[in-house]
């Protein structure tokens, strides 16, 4: 679990950037960069002082800055760790328009150093999610002249996402043997977004176009099953709380799952509501409780990765709903119906992080003018 | 039988539990309270301090008359079965609870959905006038049709 968690997938990331993956001459070509970035940030720091640390801090720089600009941040925030709410991607037209652009390019400039590209992964098997990456492999014509100018092609396609926020992760591949040893070519066709004549098809054999992917999409949002409810993580404390935040998520198409206090009741609570759930420590106003319950809270949005959290307060649910909200959730906050007119601390603090807000009395709506009216849940 | 709900939160609340107690003995009565953590012990009601909530809304279904602390889920229980309610709200500087109640047991009369009681000298007197009670009708609160729009649109359907 935790090594899928944020922090560890991007430690991760930062230290190897795909090197391990890629073949000898992209990593040559990734080196080099690396290095003249290092050189000219070298000379730059050296000219506010010097010693080990000028060579030290221009490598930690440059190492940074190759991760950023060089690699697939968003591939790996978006995909890898699964952080929502980065992404301009999310849709799956605006998803393909990238992809349409990306071909368009290729087309114009027919690069006479490439002899295709290619797409594998979710969409070819037509299959869209907002954490979904694209996975493209360009493949050169023989020679090692053209296998470095394929090499760089792909650095400036990189570039270009990373410059635009798209999550795409993309290689260079030698040939079909390096394309059938690094990718799943048995179960799934690839999609070719450009061939150099027929290049495409005598080497890999069948292969999509994008006209074909568009239709497996389309189908498959017909079909809907793939799609499925976002994860949620409801919070409250237990009693009315709790009792509320269930029937605010009543016949809602979520994948929920409740946390609450360990009360001697809530399990009675809980019996027969059929969602997953978990527990928080109260902390009462006790400063060491609130770290427990801060550190629960983190465990809990990393281990579940919410895209939404509900919650109809008390205190103890201000960490985890902050927590999520940072990592990239959603916050939707319900006033209690305990508030006619007068906001209670929670509802307060937590109004300027939510996404959405609800009341279930109208004087409310005074106190908090973007909330939306709903009625008492009753 | 007059069914009595305090919550099952940590403070007491005597300021209804006592004069409810003598009431009962004085008219013969026939009232549970759900006592949870009130230190007044009844002498003339049945009671038990926690109960499970499959046999609480039980008792709450057969109950003529349902009293409650002015908590959310006691009323919510008790309108559940259309039952008159009175509800009396605890008072945080009494040290009855950490949050005031009143605000809500005051807008929840307004709409006719209950009695409120704020001087518990009034008992009797208010469970005079629940016995002819009827709750007033519920609009459904559109709050989880909201919550579905908005899931449905940023989530489902792009």
């Amino acid at each position: 679990m935790i090594l899928s968690s944020p922090l560890p997938v991007l430690l991760r990331y930062w230290l190897v950037q795909g090197v391990l993956y890629m073949n000898w001459m992209e990593r040559l070509h990734r080196f080099a960069l690396e290095a003249l970035l290092i050189v000219l940030l070298a000379w730059l720091f050296g000219m506010l002082g010097d010693g080990m640390w000028v060579w030290i801090a221009a490598f930690l720089a440059a190492h940074t800055m190759s991760a950023i600009f060089n690699g697939h941040p968003f591939a790996v925030l978006v995909h890898d760790a699964g952080v929502r709410g980065v992404c301009y991607y999310r849709d799956r037209d605006r998803f393909l328009g990238y992809v349409e652009d990306m071909q368009a390019r290729l087309e114009r400039d027919r690069p006479i150093y490439l002899a295709g590209a290619l797409v594998f992964g979710s969409i070819v098997r037509g299959v869209f999610r907002p954490t979904s990456d694209l996975d493209a492999r360009y493949i050169p014509m023989p020679g090692a002249w053209n296998a470095l100018r394929t090499a760089h092609l792909v650095f400036v396609e990189r570039l270009r996402s990373t410059l635009k926020g798209f999550p795409m992760d993309i290689y260079m591949f030698r040939d079909a043997r390096e394309t059938a040893a690094k990718m799943n070519v048995s179960g799934e066709l690839p999609l070719a977004l450009y061939s150099r004549g027929s290049l495409v098809a005598e080497k890999f054999g069948k292969v999509m176009s994008m006209d074909d992917v568009k239709d497996l999409l389309k189908k498959n949002i017909s079909q809907s099953d793939e799609i499925k409810p976002p994860r949620a993580i409801v919070v409250a404390s237990g009693g009315g709380h709790l009792a509320e935040a269930l029937l605010a998520i009543k016949g809602v198409p979520l994948r929920a799952i409740i946390v609450t206090l360990r009360l001697p009741h809530t399990e009675k609570t809980l019996q027969g509501v059929g969602w997953k759930r978990d527990y928080l420590i109260n902390p009462h106003g006790d400063a060491l409780k609130y770290l427990v319950n801060i550190w629960q809270s983190f465990w809990l949005v990393v281990k579940n990765r919410p895209e939404l959290v509900i919650s109809t307060g008390a205190g103890m649910v201000v960490p985890t709903c902050l927590i999520a909200k940072f990592l990239g959730a959603k916050l939707v906050f319900i006033e209690t119906a305990a508030r006619v007119t007068t906001p209670s601390r929670t509802g307060k603090f937590l109004y300027r992080f939510a996404d959405e807000f609800y009341v279930q009395w109208e004087p409310l709506l005074k106190v908090y003018p973007k909330a939306k009216y709903g009625g008492v849940l009753l | 039988m007059i069914v009595t709900l305090v919550g099952t939160g940590p403070d007491s609340f005597e300021r209804l539990v006592r004069p409810l107690d003598e009431l009962a003995g004085k008219n013969g009565w026939d009232v549970f309270i759900q006592l949870g953590h009130t230190r007044y012990v009844p002498s003339h009601c049945k009671y038990e301090r926690f109960l499970d909530r499959s046999v609480l809304l039980r008792m709450i279904e057969g109950a003529e008359l349902v009293i409650t602390q002015g908590g959310y889920g006691g009323i919510r229980d008790a309108l559940l079965f259309n039952k008159p309610i009175v509800a009396v709200p605890r008072d945080p500087t009494l040290n009855e609870s950490p949050d005031y109640q009143d605000e809500m047991v005051k807008a929840m009369e307004e709409k006719g959905y209950l009695i409120g009681l704020y001087d518990t000298n009034q008992l009797e007197l208010s469970v005079e006038k629940a016995k002819s009670f009827s709750p007033a009708a519920r609009d459904a609160s559109t709050i989880p049709s909201l919550l579905a729009d908005y899931v449905t649109k940023r989530f489902i359907c792009h």
